[in-house]
C-alpha cells in the first residue's frame, strides 16, 4: 500500500507455520512471510522482517533484511533461530535519534544498521506478503487453513496506523485475502 | 622375498591407516587453521582469536550450519574457524556475542536468489544473489546464533 508523508516502520503478527518448501534445481526453493518498508513504490532500498523456511531447512528462520537504495547496492540479510513455533510481533523501524533501522522480534532489537548505509530514513510503500521462489512450493497452510498476519501496522509521526491493504494479485494454486483491515491471509491449494 | 613381505605388509597397513583417516574425517570441511583470516575479520567487523572453551565439534557445528543454509549448500565449499568474538560492532543483535566462542561456518560459491519485495509490479531486475554466507554457531551449545548472507 502506498502511505503519504512517508512511513518510517512497519509491523505485523506473523502465525508460525512450518511449510514445506518444493525443491528446484538450484536448491532455492523458499517460503517467506513477511512485512516490508519499501523507499518507494519502485521498491529502491527496503527493510523485511518475518520469517523464512529454504528449501533444505528444518524449520523457519526470523528474517531481517536490509537493502539499501539503488546507489548504496547495499544488501544484507541476517537470519536468526525463532525461540519457539510460536505467533511473533515482526518490527522494522528506523530510530531517528540513533539515525538506525532496526529488526525486532516482539520487543527485543535483533539487529541493527545505520540508515546511511542503506540511504533512506523513511519509505512511502508497504507491503504483507507471502512468497515463494519456486514454481510449486507451499506458502502459508494448505486450504481450507489459512495462514493470518494480523495487526498489520505502520509507523509515521511516531504513531501506528492500522494497514488498509490493497490485495495484489496471485498464481495459482496460491490464495489470499483480507478478512478485516490489518489482516491478510494466504493459503495453498494445491502442493 | 621376505623383503618383498615386509613391503607388501607396509603397504596394506598405510592404506588402512589413510582409509581410517579418511572416513573418520566427518563432514568435508576444508581450512584448520582456527584464526579468522584478516579478511574476513575486516568484512565481518570482528576480530577473533583461537578458543580453548570451544565443546562442540567441528564436525557438530557443521551440521547445525549445514541445517541453517538449506540445499543451496550443497554444492558450496565449507570452512570452519573456531574464535572469540570481542569486538561485535557489526553484529549488534539479541544475542550476546560478545566474548562468545563461537564456531564460524563460511559458505562460498552459493547462489541463493533473493526475489524483490511484492510491489505493484514485479521487477526482476532488482532480486539479488548471495554466493557467501557466514554461520555463527555457538561453541559451548551448537545453537545456531545468526546467519549473515553476502553478494
Amino acid at each position: 500500500m502506498a502511505v503519504s508523508p512517508n512511513a518510517t516502520g512497519v509491523q505485523g503478527y506473523i502465525e508460525f507455520t512450518n511449510p514445506n518448501p518444493c525443491s528446484n534445481q538450484f536448491g532455492n526453493g523458499l517460503t517467506v512471510e513477511a512485512v516490508t518498508l519499501m523507499q518507494t513504490a519502485a521498491i529502491n532500498g527496503h527493510v523485511q522482517v518475518g520469517w523464512v523456511k529454504r528449501q533444505g531447512m528444518t524449520a523457519p528462520k526470523m528474517l531481517c533484511e536490509f537493502s539499501g537504495e539503488d546507489a548504496t547496492d547495499y544488501f544484507d540479510p541476517v537470519e536468526f533461530s525463532l525461540p519457539s513455533w510460536s505467533t511473533f510481533k515482526y518490527t522494522f523501524q528506523h530510530d531517528a535519534g540513533n539515525r538506525e533501522w532496526e529488526c525486532l522480534l516482539n520487543s527485543t532489537v535483533y539487529a541493527v544498521r545505520p540508515s546511511a548505509w542503506l540511504g533512506f530514513q523513511s519509505g512511502s510503500s508497504l507491503n504483507a506478503q507471502g512468497e515463494v521462489n519456486s514454481t510449486h512450493a507451499q506458502i502459508g497452510k494448505m486450504a481450507p487453513d489459512k495462514l493470518d498476519l494480523t495487526a498489520l501496522k505502520f509507523k509515521r509521526s511516531g504513531s501506528w496506523t492500522t494497514m488498509n491493504l490493497t490485495l495484489l494479485g496471485t498464481v495459482a494454486p496460491y490464495g489470499r485475502d483480507e478478512p478485516q483491515a490489518g489482516q491478510l491471509r494466504n493459503w495453498t491449494n494445491a502442493h | 622375498m621376505r623383503t618383498r613381505a615386509w613391503t607388501v605388509l607396509g603397504a596394506v597397513i598405510l592404506v588402512t591407516v589413510i582409509g581410517v583417516g579418511y572416513f573418520a574425517m566427518g563432514p568435508q570441511v576444508s581450512g584448520e587453521d582456527p584464526a579468522i583470516p584478516s579478511d574476513i575479520a575486516k568484512e565481518l567487523g570482528i576480530s577473533g582469536t583461537p578458543s580453548d572453551e570451544m565443546v562442540v565439534s567441528r564436525e557438530t557445528a557443521t551440521e547445525v550450519a549445514l541445517a541453517a543454509i538449506g540445499d543451496a549448500a550443497k554444492t558450496a565449499t565449507i570452512t570452519a574457524y573456531k574464535a572469540k568474538v570481542t569486538d561485535p560492532k557489526s553484529l549488534r543483535t539479541a544475542v550476546a556475542l560478545d566474548g562468545r566462542a563461537v564456531w564460524l561456518i563460511v559458505f562460498d560459491g552459493l547462489h541463493v536468489v533473493w526475489p524483490a519485495p511484492a510491489a505493484e509490479t514485479v521487477d526482476e531486475s532488482q532480486d539479488h544473489v548471495t554466493t557467501r554466507a557466514f554461520v555463527f554457531v555457538d561453541g559451548s551449545t551448537g545453537e545456531h546464533l545468526l546467519t549473515m548472507w553476502r553478494a
